[in-house]
């Protein structure tokens, strides 16, 4: 039978464990008893995001060789500058919308970072700030007067996104995550985004103060977010490492119970235990901290090998789309539906329009599949079918 | 709040400028543990003379190394615009 991880993943996952900072960083170290292939780990850690978060690991490892060890840290170096640069350009932006009364909080990015033993190691990529959504256009007018343009392409339905001059991303979001298909979680999102304004706080991170959300709310954007993108194509293990790290904070009782509110409420509580379960085994979250039931072995190990196959935000492989809320030809035709409505969100509100966004819709998905992906639209649905699976025994927005 | 904050990550010092606006923006500054202990020194106002007495007694060098050493630092602190704090 083959194996679910290869030696090098065990590795990988051993190190993060390890670098994350949790109670049992002296369990057996692997990497320095049997060397591993470390080209493979460092293009695996590469492919995750995380490679900058083993830092202190590779330092003190004896078994990788001199170069490779050299390369990887002059990555974790570059993580560092950039960790940087993100940060002070997150206090020019809050700043610079504050100062026009517009309330922010600052997702993901460096308020997740500041979780972590050394915050300057978790890779980030852009900026994400939210803002509420009647400040939309007082904000965008803010940002562009500051010479940051508003990108002329639009990807996503719950954010506006900006480039600086140096090429750095930012989006203003008005929601949590994309909208799912379920109204009823979509309504509830929006509902509680009056709230996370009224808990939110002021933290220093790395000696800035900026806006963040409260623990509660933070871990269920995070959460959100997750699903988001295993939804879509899939994410990859620095988001585990997130989850992991945010149970060490100093949570109180009511930011558990509120957490726990809004996990049953939004109907996800089987993928959050699914989560759980693999940072309990895999990543040395303890299991006394987390109120949630962590999800069986079995679960665990099939949902991490999903993860690892998917890498950062589902960029390996052209045939991974969509995961499915269930497997029957019902659940194929609502994520078609839903997916419609993401690509058409203004003139999917017409009901008439329907057969023909429809018509659009899938001609435009098999043009992209045979130019774009160059993979055939049977591999697509094929693999969609597999990872839905693992999907169905989440019970996905039921409540 | 001090101007400068130095912090550790990914084997080296790294100097912030905490008073800038983020746009434009001033890189941070990497110094190694001996550049660090250097920094300190200049940033709250010691003496070319006192910093490299310092240095000879923290890193056991000779004399004319240190302050050579010294002299060099100071140079590039002042080449990318850092000043020394004024002692009262």
């Amino acid at each position: 039978m083959k194996e679910l991880l290869s030696y090098e993943e065990i590795c990988l996952l051993g190190m993060l464990k390890e670098a994350l900072g949790g109670k049992e960083t002296t369990a057996v170290r692997q990497w320095e008893e049997r060397t591993p292939d470390w080209g493979r780990i460092s293009e695996i850690s590469g492919k995750h995001a995380v490679t900058s978060l083993l830092y202190d690991v590779l330092d003190a490892s004896k078994t990788i060789c001199a170069q490779e060890k050299e390369r990887m840290m002059s990555g974790c170096r570059q993580t560092v500058l950039q960790s940087y640069r993100l940060l002070f350009l997150t206090k020019y932006i809050t700043r610079l919308l504050e100062k026009r009364k517009i309330p922010v909080v600052v997702l993901k990015g460096v308020s997740t970072a500041a979780f972590y033993p050394v915050p300057e190691l978790r890779k980030t990529g852009d900026i994400d700030i939210l803002i509420p959504e009647k400040d939309v256009g007082s904000a965008c007018r803010a940002i562009q007067e500051a010479g940051i343009w508003m990108d002329k392409e639009q990807r996503a339905n719950h954010h506006i996104a900006f480039t600086t001059t140096e090429g750095i991303s930012i989006e203003l979001h008005t929601m949590f995550a994309e909208p799912f298909d379920s109204e009823t979680v979509n309504r509830y999102m929006k509902e509680r985004i009056g709230e996370c304004f009224r808990r939110c706080m002021r933290e220093k991170i790395m000696g800035i103060e900026l806006p963040v959300l409260d623990r509660s709310y933070h871990a269920w954007q995070m959460i959100l977010h997750m699903l988001q993108h295993f939804l879509r194509s899939g994410f990859g293990v620095k988001l585990l490492c997130d989850w992991t790290v945010i149970w060490r904070q100093p949570w109180t009782g009511e930011e558990k119970e509120k957490l726990q509110e809004l996990v049953v409420q939004s109907g996800i509580r089987g993928f959050v235990e699914t989560v759980t379960g693999v940072c309990v085994k895999y990543l040395g979250l303890e299991q006394e901290l987390v109120p949630f039931v962590p999800a069986q072995e079995e679960i665990a190990d099939e949902f991490l090998r999903e993860i690892l196959d998917a890498e950062e935000f589902g960029k390996s492989d052209t045939d991974r789309m969509v995961a499915l809320r269930g497997t029957g030809a019902v659940d194929f035709v609502r994520e078609f539906h839903h997916q419609m409505r993401l690509t058409y969100p203004k003139a999917g509100e017409m009901v008439l329009l329907w057969p023909i966004l429809w018509v659009m819709m899938l001609v435009g998905f098999l043009h992209r599949n045979r130019t774009v992906r160059g993979v055939s639209t049977w591999r697509i649905i094929k693999k969609a079918a597999g990872r839905s699976r693992l999907v169905a025994q989440m019970h996905l927005f039921e409540r | 709040m001090k101007r400068y904050q130095i912090r550790f990550a990914a084997g080296y010092y790294w100097v912030l400028d905490m008073e800038q606006e983020g746009v434009p923006y001033r890189k941070p500054l990497a110094l190694n543990a001996c550049g660090c202990f250097l920094f300190e020194r200049y940033i709250s106002g010691e003496s070319e003379e006192a910093m490299a007495q310092a240095l000879q007694e923290e890193y056991e060098v000779g004399q004319s190394e240190a302050q050579e050493d010294v002299r060099s630092f100071c140079r590039e602190m002042k080449a990318v615009g850092i000043r020394q704090e004024v002692r009262p």
